[in-house]
């Protein structure tokens, strides 16, 4: 019996230990952790990286100076104490990223990286002898006893807070759900007009009669959806072209088109209108003016 | 009298309430992300989300100050939760809607930061800090620049809210006082400045935390940490640094020369007023622009060098708007600043006859009458910045929670019930008119600063396929702002043809056939935006009307060469 008892109290012995070291033991793991997310292909676009990447730069380094500097349990309260973890995590992330910036290695990710996560660990190897060498019930630890919800005495209180919580939880969740879920509001289709050489200049715009000139026609689909679309071209008035095409969604279709001047005239004006599916009204124009001579 | 029981179950009920229409809110907003350009975010987004954010603002109030009577519970963490959630909410809609981010000077900061992520060295840019963070948060977290920018004010937010916490409480440790504070932390200030990341704003958020570790100073690790801030706000901005050596000097001086306290009581030493100039000379003698601006700004103190000041542009303001709508947008946009120098002249005098908390809060009324005084000189003599950044985002706010915290504390303390009520009246009316200018809109007579993917799309075309010598115009969306949003700011600086250097005249300046005579080739760009502003908000200006973007189509020297429905790019012919 003795024997059980006395294991029983070592492993709470050791239980109580880990526990008054566990913010120093995570401050060291999650860097640790972290370089090996970003060290394996499969595993660097998880949600797991986002979230241990955005403490490792707003808290960690923070965390590992204050426990350094406060060690004992009555230096700071634990909302003074994360408040400095936030403020000097981005007074030491910026500062050593300005000292990189002179550096051959720049602000780039590894070389932030090696120094950040340099600096948090070592930062909390120190805290942690600092830590060992206070008496015991000097040393700081996380209130996890504080952390216990007093949930009321009645059935109502209990349900009531039960539901507080949930609702709270709910609503941060939804907003995460929001702040992440791809936004499908615009719609759009790119109508453009080039240059025979590719770019928005050198347009057709003084032609002799009969002469021909050339443009480039593009559209873009970026309506999320297949849409089935019909060119017309016009000239002076008169329909000269009319085309079909048929885009799927993120669909880019550019095609050179060649007229013919055939009548005199100045300023006379080459139209080009886009229909959307079945769509009567033109969904977008463009417009040259072209000013054709005789040539001679 | 109500019993404790129910109202507690009266609290968690309604607090119940408020988050579940939050929630529903919040599923409203996802189910009605923009299709394109609106020109008040407040009336295109769901109404429900305004009465959830008002709802949950109220409640969050409540909760915190039913704490403030009678035995302290834990449900003001909840309200303080609470009020946070709304106020990030309302910071981070655009993003939530799915615009790609705000106009101007928020794109240009995302340009910065993609420089920094690309190249790796931050070069000539003025503003490091900020661009530094974005760079490092987007590479870390394996998100882009853009994501991050969008919400990184929010996370600005929250450090603000519990440095006032910690720094209320290192003034007086009376959990009353700490919670009057956070009370009085509740109105988002800084109309349209704290939707996006802006290197002034960010810095700005932080000087409470700064306030904080000064005011522990005697403490040798909260001097280091003073000491590293000092060395940070700089390169974060100038304007914020020099605000930063005006406080300290100020309290410097009180503490001299009218402070009771001897000379350990003393939070500033000569030493970090050392620091703060060293630190802010140093960087403006290092980076030769902030030199030159120095330079002009002296000169014009001193009368040698006569060019617009920030006053002379406010004139320029009230004569383009006209007297009434001009101080009808100003009034919207600072009500919540005039309530709380109001509340703060009033803290002022209290002060004086309070011996008990004289000596740890009048320095931070002091700095906020001396850094008032400041930006008020320099805006009369000189041209720090622009009329619009300092009103709206006035460096001396983020000192007033303490002070606006303390006159309802004394007032609490002496069991004065209506001055109590009052003062958390006033409180949530410049939280709610906070709210409403936060973002540019017709309420406070501008556009919504709304960029669009179509406007991008646009742009990133453009910017592609021109040709390289011919240049731009453009009404009020300049293409390098674009081109620093897509592309960076280094890419620019090698392309002189996207920088702007033609002045549209009014109505296009339409001749027979064709609009603005010109020698030279250009690209006209016209988006929504611009049609929207000018023909609805700023019709009165009467610069360009609604059949003035027709006729453009008719001009025989105007090619229209690109579309999308909200983003339309002109070809315009030199004249003949």
């Amino acid at each position: 019996m003795k024997t059980v008892n006395s294991e029983v109290t070592s492993y709470m012995k050791m239980t109580k230990n880990f526990l008054n070291k566990v913010d120093l033991v995570t401050t060291i793991l999650l860097p640790l952790l972290f370089i090996l997310l970003v060290s394996v292909p499969y595993l660097q676009q998880t949600s797991i990286r986002t979230i241990i990447g955005f403490l490792l730069i707003i808290f960690l380094p923070g965390y590992s100076l204050i426990a350094t500097l406060f060690p004992r349990n009555d230096d700071l309260g634990w909302i003074e104490r994360v408040t400095l973890s936030f403020g000097m995590s981005i007074a030491i992330v910026t500062l050593l990223g300005f000292v990189l910036n002179y550096t051959p290695f720049g602000i780039r990710f590894a070389p932030l990286l090696f120094v950040l996560s340099t600096f948090t660990i070592s930062l909390s190897l120190i805290a942690c002898i600092r830590r060992l060498k206070l008496p015991a019930e000097e040393r700081l630890r996380v209130p996890f006893e504080r952390l216990k919800f007093n949930l009321g005495q009645s059935v109502l209180d209990k349900v009531l807070s039960i539901v507080l919580i949930a609702s709270i939880i709910g609503s941060s969740a939804t907003l995460t759900y929001i702040m992440v879920k791809p936004k499908m509001g615009e719609r759009f289709t790119e109508f453009y007009l080039l240059g025979q050489n590719g770019t928005a200049s050198y347009f057709p715009t003084d032609l002799k009669v009969g002469e021909e000139g050339k443009v480039i026609i593009g559209i873009v689909n970026y309506e999320y959806e297949n849409i089935n679309y019909r060119l017309e071209v016009s000239f002076n008035g008169s329909l000269i072209y009319e085309k079909q095409i048929f885009l799927i969604e993120n669909e880019k279709w550019e095609s050179p088109f060649t007229f013919k001047a055939t009548e005199k005239g100045e300023n006379l004006k080459l139209g080009f209108i886009l229909y959307k599916d079945q769509q009567k009204e033109a969904y977008r124009t463009l417009h040259l003016w072209i000013s054709v001579f005789k040539t001679n | 009298m109500i019993s404790k029981t129910i109202l507690h179950r009266f609290r968690a009920s309604s607090t119940i309430i408020s988050f579940l229409i939050l929630s529903y809110a919040l599923l409203a907003v996802a189910d009605t992300p923009t299709r394109g350009y609106e020109l008040s975010i407040y009336s295109s987004t769901p109404i429900i989300f305004w009465i959830a954010i008002v709802f949950g603002l109220v409640n969050g109030l409540f909760l915190i100050t039913s704490d403030l009577y009678g035995k302290m519970g834990k449900m003001w963490m909840v309200g303080l939760f609470q009020i946070v959630f709304c106020n990030c909410l309302v910071i981070s809609l655009y993003a939530l809607r799915g615009y790609v981010c705000l106009r101007y000077d928020p794109m240009s900061s995302v340009g910065l930061a993609k420089d920094l992520y690309s190249y790796g060295f931050f070069g000539k840019n003025i503003y490091p800090i900020s661009s530094i963070l974005i760079a490092t948060f987007s590479q870390f977290m394996g998100v882009p620049v853009l994501l991050i920018s969008n919400y990184l004010s929010s996370v600005f937010f929250i450090i603000y809210i519990i440095s006032i916490y910690c720094w209320s409480k290192s003034l007086i440790s009376d959990r009353k006082f700490i919670l009057c504070s956070l009370i009085a932390s509740t109105p988002i200030f800084f109309a349209w400045f704290t939707t996006a990341i802006y290197p002034m704003l960010v810095s700005v958020l932080t000087i409470p935390f700064f306030f904080y570790c000064l005011q522990r100073n005697i403490d040798y690790r909260f001097r280091l940490f003073s000491i590293i801030w000092l060395i940070i706000y700089p390169l974060f901005h100038p304007i914020t640094a020099i605000m930063i050596f005006l406080y300290l000097t100020t309290t410097f001086i009180y503490e001299r020369i009218w402070s009771r306290l001897d000379e350990k009581g003393n939070q500033i030493s000569t030493t970090l007023i050392i620091v703060s100039f060293v630190t802010v000379a140093g960087w403006f003698i290092w980076q030769y622009s902030l030199l030159s601006v120095f330079r002009i700004v002296f000169f014009q103190f001193l009368g040698i060098l006569e060019t617009r000041t920030t006053l002379s542009e406010a004139r320029f303001y009230l004569f383009e708007l006209g007297i009434m709508n001009a101080l009808r947008s100003f009034l919207l946009m600072v009500a919540d600043e005039i309530i709380y120098y109001f509340i703060t002249l009033i803290a002022f005098f209290i002060l004086l006859r309070d011996k008990r908390f004289k000596e740890k809060i009048i320095p931070t009324a002091l700095c906020v009458v001396v850094g008032s005084f400041f930006i008020l000189i320099v805006s009369i003599f000189a041209r720090l910045h622009s009329f619009n950044r300092f009103i709206n985002l006035n460096t001396n706010m983020v000192l007033t929670p303490t002070l606006i915290g303390y006159v309802l504390y004394k007032s609490l303390l002496n069991n004065e019930k209506i001055k109590t009520f009052l003062i958390l009246g006033l409180i949530f009316i410049s939280s709610f008119t906070a709210i409403f200018s936060l973002y540019p809109s017709p309420i406070t007579i501008l556009p919504n600063y709304q960029v669009t993917i179509s406007d991008v799309s646009g742009m990133e075309w453009l910017i592609n396929r021109k040709k390289l010598e011919v240049k731009t115009a453009d009404l009020k969306s300049p293409v390098f702002i674009y081109s620093n949003l897509i592309y960076g700011l280094d890419f620019r600086l090698g392309r002189n043809d996207l920088r702007p250097a033609l002045e549209i005249p009014y109505h296009f300046g339409f001749g027979k056939d064709n609009i603005f005579p010109i020698d030279e080739d250009r690209y006209l760009v016209i988006m929504e935006f611009d049609l929207e502003a000018y023909t609805k908000v700023w019709k009165d200006l009467d610069k360009f009307r609604k059949e003035d973007f027709i006729k453009v189509d008719y001009c025989t020297n105007v090619y229209k060469i690109y579309e999308n429905g909200e983003f339309r790019s002109y070809f315009v012919h030199e004249d003949d």
